[in-house]
């Protein structure tokens, strides 16, 4: 996970479709256009109906986040236990969950 | 804590519907997480997302999981989740 906001990506860690991926991703979230260059990355190694995937993916995680934001949805026990455990990939959001505002 | 209550699937108090979309719900992801006890608040919306991250991001999707992965996780990092 820690790679994931790394600029420049580091080398020999992400395959060219899955730097594509990230690239997008990043984009799509920040709400910056996708260029030529993006989507291009994308075509190059992905069809039609997983690009439609990937983006409705990366909409769908956006979504997940604004929800817990809006909601504060306590993270539940189970989840809890198995990051604790030391299964991130249990952990819905093993990223430090920042302080509550106020 | 969260603002809105959190359905539980064995409580009988959960309306019919709300549990019977959150065993949907654990059926498709193979356990039950919080979004989804909050979203049984409004059972149609959680049978639609459930519907929604089974096609694209799940076991329908036509991403190999790593791919699917990475551009759920990318998205959860650029925005520090706040789950």
């Amino acid at each position: 996970m820690q790679h994931l906001l790394a600029e420049p990506l580091p080398d020999g860690v992400y395959e060219p479709a899955e730097t594509a991926i990230i690239a997008y991703a990043r984009k799509s979230t920040r709400l910056e256009p996708i260029d030529d260059v993006t989507y291009g990355a994308l075509a190059a190694h992905f069809s039609t109906q997983q690009i439609i995937d990937i983006c409705m993916t990366v909409g769908l995680s956006n979504m997940v986040n604004r929800f817990h934001a809006t909601f504060r949805t306590d993270v539940d026990a189970e989840t809890l236990a198995e990051v604790a455990a030391g299964d991130l990939a249990a952990g819905t959001c093993p990223l430090p969950r920042p302080k509550a505002p106020g | 804590m969260a603002r809105i209550p959190l359905l539980d699937e064995n409580d009988p108090a959960t309306p019919a519907e709300a549990r019977e979309r959150l065993l949907e719900a654990k059926r498709s992801r193979g356990k039950l997480i919080n979004i989804y006890r909050a979203m049984a608040n409004r059972p149609e919306a959680l049978a639609a997302f459930t519907t929604l991250a089974a096609t694209v991001y799940r076991a329908g999707s036509t991403l190999a999981p790593q791919h699917g992965e990475l551009a759920y996780l990318t998205a959860t990092a650029v925005n520090d989740c706040f789950y």
